[in-house]
């Protein structure tokens, strides 16, 4: 059994201007010790998935339908306090800006003895102090017994990033969620996170959900992707066969975007005409058909049906067509 | 491709001075840019790459003049800018434009699409009439790809990648020879980055213009670049064509730059070998003696940490490094 599953989840967001269905209708799973990827730009739905399965959409959003199985249970019938236990034990997360997800006036210490706190295996002090020092070490920071008493401005980006990381980790939970954990980032910084990441998601065997808008981070680290396209599933699949052969054509364009290591200035980039759908009143159909090339008539009336073969699930009529597979409609 | 030089830099330093105690005075400086040495030949988009605090948007804002610099020269075609006064840099302003980063912090809220274009009409006079200025803003519209409607529109009506494109079309009412792109597409959307990378390429084969591509996005820059800048800590590490600074990178700095780059292709990312840079870029206010990439480098010898290599060149490329790359 997968360890966690989410199953049609719904996630809306009730402003004046109407009902913005900023999560509509997604299903994926992750297996234990898996890396799923979660690719789309922004207003996509990526980060509102992350903050559905822990719990911490803020008014004016609400997750209204759907289940979030996790390890059997789900967890959009806990109660607030029940709800609280798995954070950060059971399923912990990272955010995108390492500047604003610590608190100013704490210490890091402080942060990380908070948290501490609720490890039963730690009792006094002197133990939750120096387990905070070897989760510190873990993520490579130096002079730990030093830096546990420095606040975070005292922390360039990268290094808040590893405390962030420390954090997530330290009361070993099974799913770590990560929401474009490098893309404040600078390139090298980014390469050392990436890396730290893969070194810990390897050692403790975590499944990891990690969303970001670049292709070239999830092609590097994740196993299976996931790609969405304003509060839907477009595609998924396993990351090697998606980026040799992507089947949806906004995964298609999406690669097609950026430059080829061996393309020139002579072949142009692919850009996907228009915008993203204005949230409020998204187009009827499929949400993709007024950018995309491929578009039918029936693209305009119907949302498309989920067409999956062994490694791949793609809602596209197109796709539909040429391969006549339907398995869930 | 033309070999004229259209813009020269010569050691250009810009220093920002940093004060402190009572009564207030200068403790130091931040060497943004630290003696930076170029030139750009007309018609030619040349990328300027390196992570954030290299220095790489202090250069491009100093090259038009927002900032004045501390020492050196800044020479477009035969004329000195460096000491010029605002008024007399004005035709200069007209001839070297700039497109911002952040497209929803360069455009006034407060001023209409074609308030904000015809400004730059206005201040060079380019216009006879008030049809002509009318006509004119049009034209640039339509030249970004968006449409006449859209004059009469505020800045918040549109979309990031809509906003650049007014940035651009800004820049190009007072038909530059020059544009400074300081990071124009960092802000937006992959989908969105790829439209108006076609428009730039579109309008540089229009117009002849040059370019000035300032970014961190190395894949980016070298699709769009015909040579290529790297910087770190405020000073030119290499210069070469960007097919070859891609291809084989002389100096360690580059080498790791590149292979940090994430690549959109699972098999080859995770197969190539990764240098992993350890620590981050030292403070600008007080950089390393020698070179100052010394305190990263995997290669430093003793002679990093004591002298400063200049850039000098190697087989038609240009590197700073006491030990480059075979």
């Amino acid at each position: 059994m997968a360890l966690l599953e989410v199953r049609n989840l719904q996630t809306y967001f009730y402003t004046y201007a109407g009902v913005v269905k900023a999560v509509d209708g997604v299903s994926f799973s992750v297996d234990r010790g898996e890396v799923l990827g979660i690719v789309g730009e922004s207003g996509s739905g990526k980060s509102v998935t992350a903050m559905s399965i822990m719990r911490l959409v803020q008014q004016p959003g609400k997750t209204v339908g759907g289940e979030i199985i996790f390890d059997g249970i789900d967890l959009l019938k806990l109660s607030d306090r029940e709800m609280n236990s798995y954070r950060g034990k059971r399923i912990a997360m990272v955010f995108q800006d390492p500047m604003t997800s610590l608190n100013p006036t704490l210490t890091v210490g402080y942060h990380m003895m908070e948290l501490l706190s609720r490890d039963p295996n730690l009792k006094t002090k002197k133990q939750k102090i120096d387990r905070a020092i070897e989760l510190l070490r873990a993520v490579g920071i130096s002079e730990p017994e030093k830096r546990l008493s420095q606040y975070p401005y005292q922390f360039s980006g990268g290094m808040r990033q590893r405390v962030m990381i420390a954090l997530a980790i330290a009361l070993n939970p099974d799913l770590l969620i990560m929401d474009e954990p490098t893309t404040a980032l600078d390139v090298t910084v980014q390469a050392q996170i990436m890396e730290l990441v893969k070194e810990i998601q390897e050692r403790y065997h975590m499944a990891v959900i990690f969303i970001t808008h670049d292709l070239g981070v999830i092609a590097g680290f994740a196993d299976r992707v996931m790609v969405m396209y304003a509060g839907k599933k477009v595609e998924e699949g396993d990351v090697y066969s998606m980026f040799e052969k992507p089947l949806h054509p906004y995964t298609e364009a999406l690669l097609s975007a950026v430059p080829k290591l061996d393309m020139d200035r002579s072949q142009r980039l692919y850009a996907i005409p228009g915008s993203p759908p204005n949230m409020i009143a998204p187009p009827p159909g499929c949400r993709f058909h007024p950018r995309c090339p491929y578009a039918m008539r029936i693209c305009a009336k119907k949302m498309p049906v989920a067409v999956s073969t062994d490694d791949r699930e793609v809602y596209c009529w197109k796709v539909f067509k040429e391969m006549g597979v339907v398995e869930s409609v | 491709m033309s070999k004229n030089v259209i813009l020269k830099i010569e050691n250009l330093k810009t220093w920002f001075p940093v004060t402190g105690g009572f009564p207030k005075k200068v403790v130091g400086y931040v060497k943004a840019v630290d003696g930076v040495s170029f030139e750009v030949y007309e018609g030619e988009t040349l990328g300027i790459v390196g992570e954030s605090g290299c220095g790489k948007t202090t250069l491009g804002r100093t090259i038009v003049r927002l900032y004045k610099p501390t020492d050196g020269k800044i020479w477009f075609k035969n004329e000195e800018l460096t000491h010029l006064s605002d008024k007399e840099l004005l035709p200069y302003r007209r001839k070297i434009q700039m497109v911002f980063q952040d497209p929803y912090a360069s455009l006034n809220p407060r001023m209409t699409v074609a308030e904000i274009i015809g400004e730059a009409l206005d201040i060079h006079k380019l216009y006879k009439t008030k049809e002509e200025r009318q006509e004119r803003i049009y034209q640039l519209l339509e030249t970004v790809g968006l449409v006449r409607e859209h004059a009469n529109r505020f800045p918040h009506e549109f979309s990031g990648g809509q906003r650049q494109r007014i940035g651009i079309a800004r820049a190009l009412a007072v038909q530059p020879e020059l544009i400074v792109l300081d990071e124009p597409i960092s802000a937006l959307d992959v989908s969105i980055q790829a439209q108006v990378v076609n428009v730039l390429i579109d309008l540089q084969e229009k117009y002849g213009l040059t370019y000035l591509f300032i970014a961190h996005d190395l894949s980016m820059v070298r699709y769009i670049s015909d040579r290529v800048i790297v910087m770190y800590l405020g000073n030119v590490v290499e210069e070469a064509p960007s097919r070859e600074l891609f291809r084989k990178p002389l100096h360690p700095y580059t080498e790791a730059l590149l292979s940090a780059v994430p690549i959109p292709d699972p098999k080859i990312a995770r197969q190539r070998k990764r240098i992993i840079l350890q620590g981050e870029v030292p403070s600008p206010l007080n950089p390393p003696p020698g070179c100052p990439f010394s305190t990263r480098c995997p290669y430093a010898k003793d002679i990093c940490f004591k002298e400063k290599p200049q850039l000098k060149e190697v087989g038609g490329r240009k590197v700073a490094c006491h030990f480059p790359l075979e």
